[in-house]
């Protein structure tokens, strides 16, 4: 899949223009506060219709504007093309426009469109707290799985009800907890199939950024990736039991604080390097690194379970790292994947005899993009 | 807008109350009803206010009826010792148009829901196990496929289980008549899950 052209109406302090798009990789320099990433933001918009930056689609409004209107038309591995409309209003909210036929739901559009992107907030999947990991993992097997994007779905709902009899114990102590045990049934059902396909997912994961991280550094290091799911069976414990055993141990602490607290909502994954923990020991470069690698091992992952070439978006993908690293970084990322990266003028300078030459050039300013 | 005939206007506050009627379809019934003879609409009023004089619901199934027990209670032709758990009377209905379902009912009037407050003891459950104490040999849950209809089937399945009484669920997955492509991806992968061994 790729992205053959786009127009811009209303979105961030991006310019009204229209831009369409070889298939190649696309490097977009300029000052700061141009509208760099705002472009990737918009891209990222088109694919999955939400911002990475906002959960409010009002923020993405450029000021003095009443509406904002994107439109695109990507090409598929078949070279058919598809055109994308969204547009938002605020009041009356989100509409798109699938090749000209609406859609009711934003979900139908997700892994129809792949993106992975790369950006600032990407250094908290290693460095942040766990549920930055969590949300990592979320994106990407939703992308990949439809199954997963339901199941989490019915486990939130899950968690929410139970959340409520527990809440309520919190203002009626006669009350405490009465009903819960319905709703440990259901939620350990969805909890062992997400857990599942979690852990799935890191073994897919590992040998992927075990050869790219070395490939990157150019040096022995090992990276690996390990799941601590909240629950675990012991050995000869099935998942079951073992969901029942943790249930049991934190009942009085659930009806203390009313909230559930076990499930995979709680589960985290720990980042290695030579069996050094990342988040504990890692520089920033090193943070940097292992998102780059992740990015380039998500795009395989998409690419294995969807058939279909993911849009690769890099964010100021030279900070943090040193100018060797930087050029090698987009090497993971497979030549045949339409790349957006996004530098600094200061990156331009020093990296324009090391831009490769099938890459188009490209110069941001004032939200306005221009040919170099 | 508002109109300058107080009755008129009380007319459509009403059925603009009902559910998928919004102020506007209020406004083009009321319209339509002023234009109607009055027969009709004297017909029609007949109609609202008899379902509530004499509709109740039946003291065994919980089924919406006129007499109790209602009609399926009380028919000599049907299967006493089968029950089918439905969470609305609509369900009821449902199964009747098949015709093909000679068991009885129990409805239980919604679904387990604490989030709108709705627990164990706002539904007919004590009523089911009640009546299960007779001779039931047959118990077939057919709550919605959301996650609360699998949350009081859960909590049904537990409560009945140890009664050694046939216990089954109705099956869920493609309906007839459609067509796999079309299939929604989740309605898929339920039917994968729930494959049966031929």
């Amino acid at each position: 899949m790729y992205l053959n052209s786009f127009s811009i109406r209303g979105f961030r302090n991006l310019k009204e223009q229209r831009w369409t798009f070889p298939r190649q990789t696309h490097f977009i320099f300029g000052d700061n506060a141009q509208g760099k990433t705002n472009l990737l933001e918009m891209i990222y918009f088109l694919c999955l219709t939400k911002s990475f930056r906002t959960s409010e689609d009002q923020e993405c409004l450029s000021h003095q504007q009443n509406h904002f209107l994107l439109e695109a038309c990507f090409i598929d591995e078949s070279q058919l093309e598809h055109s994308l409309q969204v547009s938002y209003q605020p009041g009356a909210g989100k509409s798109i426009h699938l090749d000209g036929k609406p859609l009711h739901r934003s979900s139908e559009l997700i892994g129809r469109f792949p993106v992975i992107k790369l950006s600032q907030e990407d250094l908290e999947i290693t460095s942040g707290p766990p549920h930055q990991r969590r949300r990592f993992c979320n994106i990407l097997l939703s992308q990949v799985s439809v199954r997963y994007l339901g199941l989490l779905k019915e486990y939130e709902r899950i968690v929410k009800q139970r959340n409520c009899i527990l809440k309520k114990g919190l203002n009626d102590r006669s009350v405490a907890g009465a009903g819960v045990e319905i709703w440990d049934g259901p939620l350990m059902n969805k909890a062992a199939a997400i857990s599942d396909l979690r852990g799935k997912m890191v073994d897919e994961l590992n040998p992927l950024l075990q050869e790219y991280y070395q490939k990157f550094t150019g040096k022995g290091d090992i990276l690996t990736l390990e799941y601590l799911p909240d629950v675990a069976a012991r050995r000869d414990e099935s998942y079951a039991a073992a969901f029942q055993r943790r249930l049991n141990h934190c009942r009085w602490q659930e009806y203390q604080r009313g909230i559930t607290l076990i499930g995979p909502h709680r589960d985290d994954f720990k980042f290695f390097i030579n069996g050094k923990e990342l988040r504990l020991f890692g520089s920033s470069g090193e943070h940097k690194s292992v998102a780059v690698c992740l990015k380039a091992a998500e795009g395989v992952l998409i690419r294995r379970t969807l058939d279909r070439l993911p849009i690769v978006l890099l964010d100021d993908l030279y900070a943090e790292l040193d100018w060797d690293r930087g050029e090698r970084a987009l090497h993971l990322f497979s030549s045949d994947l339409q790349c957006f990266v996004t530098g600094t003028s200061f990156d331009y300078q020093a990296l324009q005899p090391l831009l490769p030459s099938s890459g188009q050039v490209l110069w941001m300013r004032a939200g306005a993009l221009e040919r170099l | 807008m508002r109109y300058y005939s107080e009755t008129v206007e009380r007319a459509i506050h009403e059925l603009a109350k009902l559910p998928g009627i919004g102020r506007k379809t209020a406004q083009r019934h009321v319209f339509y009803l002023l234009k109607t003879s009055a027969a009709e609409v004297d017909s029609l009023s007949q109609a609202l206010l008899d379902l509530k004089r004499k509709v109740g619901y039946c003291s065994i199934c919980y089924n919406i009826t006129e007499q109790d027990p209602c009609p399926i209670c009380r028919s000599e032709q049907r299967d006493r010792s089968t029950i089918c758990v439905v969470e609305e009377a609509n369900d009821v209905l449902a199964f009747e148009k098949i015709g093909e379902y000679k068991g009885l009912y129990h409805v239980l009037g919604g679904a387990l829901s604490p989030l709108d407050g709705i627990g164990p003891d706002d539904l007919k459950i004590r009523e089911l196990l009640a009546r299960l104490q007779n001779d039931v040999r047959e118990v077939i849950i057919a709550t919605n496929p959301s996650t609360e209809g699998e949350a009081t089937l859960f909590y049904l399945t537990k409560l009945i289980k140890p009664l050694q009484i046939k216990l089954s669920r109705i099956a869920q997955g493609i309906p007839m008549g459609a067509d796999i492509e079309h299939a929604d991806e989740v309605t898929l992968s339920r039917a994968l899950d729930g494959r049966l061994p031929l």
